[in-house]
C-alpha cells in the first residue's frame, strides 16, 4: 500500500524509520549489557538514564508521528 | 479513620454523580459494548491509561522499584513501545471495527481469518489469562483498606471490604456498559495519574529534602540490572521488554478500547496525548518506590510502599490522598476488565453459536459481569499465596494472541488453521515451561517461557501460511479487507453507505469454516 512520495499507509516513511530506531534502542541486548554496572550518566544511574532516555525518545516519535500526519492532511481537515 | 474513609467515600460519590449525570440509554449491543464508537482523543487517552495502569501496577511496580531498584524502569520503556504498536494498528483495527461492527478482539480475529471458531478459542485464552489480574486488582484493594483502616482490619477482612466496594461500583458498570466505563475513566484517570503524579512528586521532594534520601544513599545493587553473567541470563532484560511491549495490546480489555474512538485521528491523537502522561507518572512512581525503600518498614513490605511512605510523610491526610489515587486507578481497570469480559461471554462464546438479538446479548453480558464479579471476589478472598506467580504465567500465556493479531493485521498470508494451532500450542507450551522454570529459562539464555512458546507459535503460523494453499476465494476476501484499509487513506472517513454494516458473526460465517 505504498502511496508514493515517501508515504506508506498514510504515514511518512521517516516516521517508520524513527519507530524502527525506537525498537532497536529499546530491544538490543548489547545496549542492556553496557549499562548493567553501577555507573553514572549525567549524575544519574546508567540503567535508569537508559530506560528513561529511550522512553523519552519513543515518546517524541509518537508526538512527531501524529503532528506529521496532521501536517500531511491525513485526517481530511 | 474519618479522614481516610471520608476521602474515599467522597471520591466514590463523585464518580457515581459523574456517571449518573452522563447516562444515555444504549440502543444497540454495540452501544453497550463499545460506547457507540463516540469518544474523542482525550477520553481515549485517559481510558487507555486507566486500563493499562491499574492500582495493582501502583502497588506491584512501586513494590518492584522498592525491592529490586533500577530494573523496574523497564516498565516505562515498554509502555512507550507498546503505544507505538497501538499507533501502527490503529487504522486497520478501527476501520474494520467500524465497517463490520466489531465489538471484541475475538471479533477481529474471526473476521480476519474467516473462521467463527477463532472467536471462542481466542476469547477463552484472553479471559483465562486475564482472570488472575482481576483478582490481583481486588487484592491491591486489600492493602488499601488495611492501611486506611489504620490496621484495625485484618488483611482478609480488608480484601472483603475492598471487594464489596468494587462490587458496589459494578452496579454502574453493568448498568451503563462501555460508555460508563470510558466516562468514569476520565474522572478516575485525572485523579489517579495527574493528581497521583503531583502527590508522588511531593513525597519524593519530602524524602530528598527532609530525609536526605537520594540515589547515592541507596545500596549499589539497587542501581544495577541483570546482564552478561547474571543468574537470570543475558537475554532476561530483552525478554521482559519484548514481552511487555507485545503483551500490552493482547489483553482483551485494553484492545477493545481501540473500538471506542470516534475515528482513526482520535486514536492516533490519544497515543500522542497518553505517552507524556504515562512517562511522567511512571517515572515518578518508580523513583518514589526506589527512594521509598529507605523508609523503615518498606523493605519488609515493598508492595505497600505508597501507603507506608505517605503516612510517614504527611499523616492521615496524605495517606487518604494515596488511598484515593490507588482506588481511582483500581476502579478504572477492574470495571473495564469486567465490562470487556462480560461482552466477550455474550458476543464470543454464547452469541457465536446462537443467533441472539441486541437485547438478549446485553442481558447475557450483564449477567456475565455479575457472575464474573462474584466469582473473582470469591477467589480474591481465598488463600492464594502464589497468585503473583499465576499472574506472571498469565502474561506469558496472553502474548500467544500476538501472532494472529499482529501478523493478521499486517500480513495477507496466514490462515485460521495456523492461527488456532499456533495459539493453542503456544498457550500450552508456556504453561509447561513456566511450571518447570518460572521467571526465565536458563537454557534459553534468560528468555521467558512466553517468548520461547511464542517462537513455536510463530513457526506454526508461518508454516501453515505457506504449506496450506490459499483458495482464490479466500485470497479475494482477504485482499478486499486490506483494500478497505487502503481506501480510507484519505482520512477519517465515516463509513455510512447503506448495507455497509454487517454483523461480524455473519461475515465470519459467510467466509466458510
Amino acid at each position: 500500500m505504498d502511496s508514493g512520495q515517501g508515504v506508506r499507509n498514510g504515514i511518512p516513511l521517516w516516521i517508520y524509520g524513527w519507530f524502527v530506531l525506537d525498537a532497536l534502542l529499546a530491544l538490543t541486548p548489547p545496549l542492556h549489557w553496557s549499562i548493567t554496572a553501577d555507573t553514572r550518566v549525567m549524575g544519574m544511574p546508567a540503567a535508569i538514564f537508559y530506560f528513561l532516555a529511550v522512553a523519552l525518545f519513543i515518546c517524541a516519535s509518537l508526538t512527531a508521528a501524529y503532528l506529521a500526519e496532521v501536517a500531511a492532511g491525513n485526517f481530511g481537515q | 479513620m474519618i479522614i481516610t474513609f471520608g476521602a474515599l467515600a467522597a471520591f466514590f460519590l463523585f464518580i457515581v454523580a459523574v456517571l449518573t449525570m452522563s447516562w444515555i440509554r444504549d440502543r444497540t449491543f454495540s452501544d453497550y459494548a463499545v460506547g457507540g464508537r463516540s469518544f474523542d482523543a482525550r477520553f481515549q487517552a485517559m481510558s487507555f491509561l486507566n486500563t493499562y495502569f491499574p492500582g495493582a501496577v501502583i502497588t506491584a511496580f512501586g513494590g518492584m522499584a522498592a525491592s529490586v531498584g533500577a530494573l523496574s524502569f523497564y516498565f516505562v520503556t515498554y509502555t512507550m513501545l507498546t503505544v507505538v504498536l497501538m499507533y501502527l494498528m490503529a487504522k486497520p483495527v478501527w476501520v474494520w471495527g467500524k465497517a463490520f461492527d466489531l465489538r471484541t478482539q475475538s471479533d477481529l480475529l474471526a473476521l480476519r481469518f474467516g473462521s467463527r471458531h477463532m472467536r471462542p478459542i481466542s476469547a477463552l485464552l484472553g479471559i483465562v489469562s486475564g482472570l488472575p489480574w482481576l483478582i490481583m486488582g481486588m487484592l491491591s484493594l486489600g492493602f488499601l483498606f488495611q492501611h486506611i483502616s489504620l490496621h484495625t482490619l485484618s488483611f482478609s477482612s480488608a480484601v472483603m471490604v475492598g471487594v464489596a466496594v468494587i462490587g458496589l461500583r459494578q452496579i454502574w458498570t453493568v448498568w451503563m456498559g462501555m460508555r460508563g466505563v470510558v466516562i468514569s475513566d476520565m474522572a478516575q484517570g485525572l485523579i489517579a495519574y495527574v493528581g497521583g503524579t503531583i502527590v508522588l512528586a511531593g513525597m519524593i521532594y519530602w524524602m530528598v529534602t527532609v530525609k536526605g534520601i537520594t540515589f547515592d544513599t541507596l545500596k549499589p545493587g539497587m542501581l544495577a540490572i541483570p546482564g552478561l553473567g547474571s543468574t537470570e541470563g543475558p537475554l532476561f532484560v530483552f525478554s521482559l521488554l519484548l514481552t511487555g511491549t507485545i503483551g500490552g495490546w493482547c489483553w482483551p480489555a485494553i484492545f477493545v478500547r481501540l473500538y471506542t474512538a470516534d475515528g482513526v485521528r482520535s486514536l492516533k491523537k490519544s497515543a500522542a496525548l497518553a505517552v507524556p502522561v504515562a512517562l511522567v507518572f511512571g517515572a515518578a512512581l518508580l523513583i518514589f518506590g526506589m527512594l521509598g525503600s529507605q523508609i523503615p518498614g518498606v523493605a519488609e513490605r515493598p508492595d505497600e510502599v505508597i501507603f507506608i511512605v505517605s503516612r510517614e510523610a504527611g499523616g492521615l491526610w496524605v495517606l487518604a490522598l494515596a488511598g484515593v489515587i490507588v482506588m481511582a486507578a483500581s476502579m478504572g481497570n477492574i470495571d473495564g476488565h469486567i465490562q470487556a469480559t462480560g461482552t466477550q461471554l455474550a458476543n464470543d462464546l454464547v452469541g457465536n453459536y446462537w443467533a441472539l438479538d441486541h437485547r438478549q446479548l446485553i442481558f447475557i453480558a450483564k449477567g456475565g459481569m455479575v457472575l464474573l464479579t462474584l466469582f473473582s471476589a470469591w477467589l480474591a478472598c481465598l488463600d492464594l499465596p502464589k497468585l503473583f506467580s499465576i499472574a506472571i504465567l498469565a502474561y506469558q500465556c496472553v502474548i500467544q494472541l500476538a501472532v494472529p493479531q499482529f501478523l493478521g493485521l499486517f500480513w495477507r498470508r496466514g490462515n485460521h488453521v495456523g492461527a488456532i494451532a499456533g495459539m493453542t500450542v503456544g498457550f500450552a507450551l508456556a504453561i509447561v515451561l513456566e511450571y518447570f522454570s518460572p521467571m526465565s529459562l536458563p537454557w534459553a539464555y534468560g528468555l521467558t517461557s512466553g517468548l520461547v512458546a511464542l517462537c513455536v507459535n510463530l513457526a506454526i503460523y508461518v508454516a501453515c501460511a505457506y504449506l496450506i494453499p490459499q483458495s482464490a476465494e479466500e485470497r479475494r476476501r482477504v485482499d478486499a479487507l486490506f483494500a478497505r484499509i487502503g481506501a480510507r487513506e484519505a482520512g477519517d472517513v465515516e463509513i455510512q453507505e447503506a448495507g455497509e454494516f454487517q454483523d461480524a458473526g455473519e461475515v465470519a460465517a459467510s467466509a466458510g469454516a
